[in-house]
């Protein structure tokens, strides 16, 4: 943790810092906003990457791009979504479903904001073992091909996975009645069109209620009510971020999307406690973080 | 158990009580306030959204219910919330599961009636997770002041008419420590008050029992033996008036009984053994003389028990001890003392109960048993002794006649035939020789009566005492004549159980006695006869020369004479020798009452019952 902290004032003081004429601006970085999670992922960028990298920032304006700049790094979906000019290599981090088009930015690469999904279902698996069926509560029409694959490799973990597209959020409460006493338990993706914190109170009551485990698929879903989520940390996909770079520099293609290597595992034990849910101690000494 | 201990015990389950009532009691009117007072804060939450609520209750929208609910919940951390009718209807609720269900119930059911907010205690949550919680039903009234239109076209909605109601499931965490530190300080406060009337308890008892505790050791005094107690009278209630009867009742005591020590010195004085034991047979006290009996240290832990000192005389008789727990009353009874060294000890035991405890009396009869033999070897020695004198007087006296009867013999001969051509002075001495011989034999034959009497053993037999006295003084009828005496037998003379040789003899030698010793010219002599006591007396009443008071006694030995052998006949001084003899046998007693030249009376007296040995 120490060591963090200096790495982050490290590159705080890079970033402080006046951007440098003599500085390599090829590769460089587009924050949607230079604060929080946005600039959490940039630093952990910037220590993965080693080279100091410079950062724009989207909320003071557009920014004016340095010529050279060939691979652009974005952080946030403002970032992401900023026109850059045509034949830049755009590195960007979202949720499954959005995708960046590979006609105006041949060689885009996504870092995956969400772990495959058969790493979840085995994660799941192991939080709750006698977990047979799983609902997948879903909107946006990106989430259809994650949602079709959950249900092809649930079967690998023996978990009936099938999905309950709620196409307003009006329809909500009368789907999850209509589903209550079917699903063991509810993963919800991070879809933006679903949740709101209306809804996930919704579904956080629902699941306290009626002991049906509810997971989410990112840290703040789970400090939020959901008994846990597996998802990727913000420095996963600033490191996974950086290796996409150092890659595309080198001169390699890259696939459309990249993990992260690894799983950021949340646990909230009373909303667990809640639910009828038990973690064990092995679980909890693996977990990155846990609300009590 | 102790009175103050029993009253300590009475206030402490009172003050026990009334503890727990008290902390009980507070306790739930602290839970019903913290109660009240959540439910209170969630009315308030729930006024500024009255208007949200009525609208989601009227339209029966459960999303526009969820917004509001959910705003609620966040408000007020309510675990859940719902919206529903007056008839339980859910229009919405938090766990969206709910919606449509039916929540009526008593809470609601008071809430719909008296149109108040109502709450209760309880838990919600699932398997493995519950929180308490103040379930709360607030009503959600219609609009307050009903516009003009709403007036116009729907009049003026009913008092007691709602929308519906809020209902939920308040947290009590928040307040759980509030209420937790109350009923702690309420806890601490019930203690200390009880704590303070304990000790005011145990200080009122200590006072009241003082005079209790002063009866009680009186009490024991006065168990102890010690009567002449006064007691303290330290109040002046019932108590005291107690102990001020006790007070008389012990000077009473002291006054008319004799005390515990006085008897325990008595015990201890006496010079048998005596023993009192318990109902179990365990020996309580024991005096001196019974530990110097037995070898017994009766002070001891452990009680010795009688049965084991005590065992019967004869094999295969039953145990003293037997007879004893039966209630008997045992009186000299022989047996063996077990000492403490083990050795049999003769003894004679007297027992009696009384009341719980056996007094027992052991007298040792060794040397009583010894004396007795040594009084069976004397007296055998002397009925040797006696009987071979018998045996030897008999025989002397016998063997003595012989030559005797030789000697009386030839000298009459002498006298006869040579009396003539004897010179005067050979005759008269020959004349003294005969003489002499003559009384010799009376001599001899006197001893042989006397004799006699203790060698024959007649059999004893009824008998007519006026018979042997008539047939004696038949015997007599010779010296009656000569001397121109009357001899008169009373008519009343009983009916005896004798020998009735030997009492003929009595009466022989008293008669004749009586005509002998008597100088008036015409003697009398008179037989009579009385009861007297379980005895025969018999009175030989004569009008003789009577027997001077110092010879009384003298005159019923062998051989005792008062007057010389010339005077009155010449008796030996045999008969009334004989006749004591006789007497004595005979389990009587002779004696004389006389005044000298008055007369005599010899009376002599016989068993009226003779014992069933002689019978026999």
């Amino acid at each position: 943790m120490k060591t963090l902290s200096l790495s982050l004032l490290q590159v705080f003081s890079w970033c402080s810092a006046p951007a440098q004429a003599a500085r390599d601006e090829r590769v460089i970085a587009v924050l949607t906003r230079a604060e929080s999670v946005y600039m959490e992922a940039f630093s952990a960028f910037q220590a993965a990457y080693g080279s100091e990298i410079r950062y724009y920032d989207l909320s003071e304006g557009a920014p004016s791009l340095p010529k050279e700049a060939r691979t652009i790094v974005t952080f946030g979906g403002k970032a992401a979504s900023f026109r850059y000019p045509e034949g830049t290599k755009v590195i960007y981090a979202m949720a499954p479903g959005l995708q960046l088009s590979r006609t105006r930015y041949p060689g885009a690469v996504k870092i995956s904001m969400l772990p495959p999904v058969d790493r979840v279902l085995k994660r799941l698996r192991s939080i709750q073992p006698g977990m047979r069926t799983l609902a997948i509560f879903w909107t946006a029409d990106r989430y259809a091909p994650l949602v079709e694959e959950a249900g092809l490799r649930g079967r690998e973990y023996g978990v009936s996975v099938y999905a309950v597209r709620i196409k307003a959020p009006g329809d909500l409460p009368a789907a999850i009645r209509a589903e209550n006493g079917r699903m063991d338990a509810i993963w919800l993706p991070p879809d933006p069109l679903l949740l709101t914190p209306s809804t996930l109170r919704i579904f956080t009551s629902f699941a306290w209620g009626n002991a049906v485990p509810l997971y989410g698929s990112t840290r703040g879903m789970t400090r939020e009510g959901a008994a846990a989520s597996v998802g990727v940390t913000v420095k996963a996909v600033g490191t996974a971020a950086a290796e996409a770079a150092r890659r595309i520099e080198a001169g390699e293609t890259l696939p459309d999307t990249i993990y992260p290597e690894t799983e950021d595992l949340t646990l909230n034990a009373s909303s667990a406690r809640r639910c009828g849910l038990g973690f064990s101690r092995e679980l909890v000494e693996r977990a990155e973080y846990l609300f009590p | 158990m102790k009175l103050h201990l029993k009253v300590m015990l009475f206030a402490l389950a009172l003050i026990g009580g009334a503890l727990a009532a008290s902390i009980y009691f507070s306790r739930a009117a602290v839970s019903e306030a913290i109660s009240a007072q959540i439910a209170e804060a969630g009315q308030i939450a729930a006024t500024g959204m009255f208007p949200a609520l009525r609208k989601a209750l009227n339209a029966r929208s459960e999303a526009e219910g969820l917004k509001v609910l959910h705003d609620f919940s966040r408000r007020t951390g309510a675990l859940y919330a719902a919206l529903v009718l007056a008839d339980g209807r859910v229009v919405a609720h938090t766990n969206v599961a709910l919606t449509g269900a039916s929540l009526y119930d008593p809470l609601l059911s008071r809430a719909v009636w008296s149109g108040e907010i109502s709450f209760l205690r309880a838990s919600a949550g699932g398997e493995g997770f519950r929180e308490e919680t103040v379930e709360t039903v607030i009503p959600v009234p219609y609009e307050p002041a009903p516009s003009g239109e709403s007036l116009i076209f729907e009049g003026i909605p009913e008092k007691d008419k709602f929308a519906g109601f809020l209902r939920a499931a308040l947290p009590l965490a928040p307040a759980k420590k509030a209420e937790a530190d109350i009923g702690f300080k309420l806890m601490i406060l019930a203690l200390a008050i009880s704590a303070a009337a304990l000790a005011i308890s145990a200080l009122f008892i200590r006072l009241i029992l003082r005079q209790v505790a002063l009866l009680g050791e009186g009490m024991m005094k006065v168990r102890a033996g010690d009567y002449n107690v006064s007691v303290p009278v330290v109040s002046r209630d019932e108590l005291g008036e107690a102990a001020e009867s006790f007070n008389k009742l012990s000077r009473g005591l002291a006054e008319t009984t004799v005390s515990k020590e006085h008897l325990d010195s008595l015990i201890e004085s006496m010079p048998d053994p005596v023993i009192i034991a318990g109902q179990d047979g365990g020996i309580i006290r024991a005096n001196r003389a019974a530990v110097l009996f037995s070898g017994y240290d009766f002070r001891g832990p452990e009680p010795v028990a009688l049965r084991a000192m005590l065992e019967p005389e004869a094999a295969g008789a039953p145990h003293p001890c037997d007879l004893l727990e039966k209630g008997a009353h045992i009186r000299e009874l022989d047996l063996l003392l077990v000492a403490s060294d083990g050795r049999r000890r003769p003894a004679m035991l007297s027992a009696a109960p009384a009341g719980d405890q056996l007094v027992v009396v052991l007298k040792d009869t060794a040397q009583h048993k010894e004396s007795e033999a040594r009084v069976a070897r004397y007296l055998k020695e002397v009925e040797r002794v006696n009987s071979e004198l018998d045996s030897f007087a008999h025989t002397v006296s016998h063997d003595l006649k012989e030559p005797l009867r030789g000697i009386e013999m030839f000298s009459g001969i002498l006298i006869s035939d040579y009396g003539g051509s004897l010179d005067p002075q050979a005759a008269d001495y020959l004349s003294r020789v005969v003489k002499a011989a003559g009384r010799m034999r009376r001599l001899i034959d006197d001893l042989l009566g006397y004799a006699r009497v203790a060698r024959t053993r007649n059999p004893y037999e009824k008998a007519s005492s006026a018979g042997l006295a008539a047939e004696a003084a038949a015997g007599l009828s010779a010296l009656v004549v000569e001397k121109g005496a009357s001899v008169v037998l009373a008519d009343d003379l009983p009916e005896i159980f004798c020998d009735p040789v030997k009492m003929r003899q009595v009466f022989h030698n008293l008669l004749s006695n009586a005509l002998k010793y008597n100088e008036a010219p015409k003697p009398e002599v008179r037989v009579e006869a009385e009861l007297f006591g379980q005895y025969w007396k018999f009175s030989v009443t004569d009008n003789g020369i009577g027997v001077p008071p110092q010879y009384s006694e003298e005159i019923f030995k062998m051989f005792k004479r008062l007057h010389s052998r010339h005077e009155y006949g010449g008796g030996t001084g045999a008969g009334l020798a004989i006749a004591h003899k006789i007497i004595e046998e005979h389990g009587g007693r002779i004696w004389v009452d006389s005044e000298e030249g008055k007369g005599s009376s010899f009376r002599f007296i016989i068993p009226a019952a003779p014992g069933k040995d002689r019978e026999a």
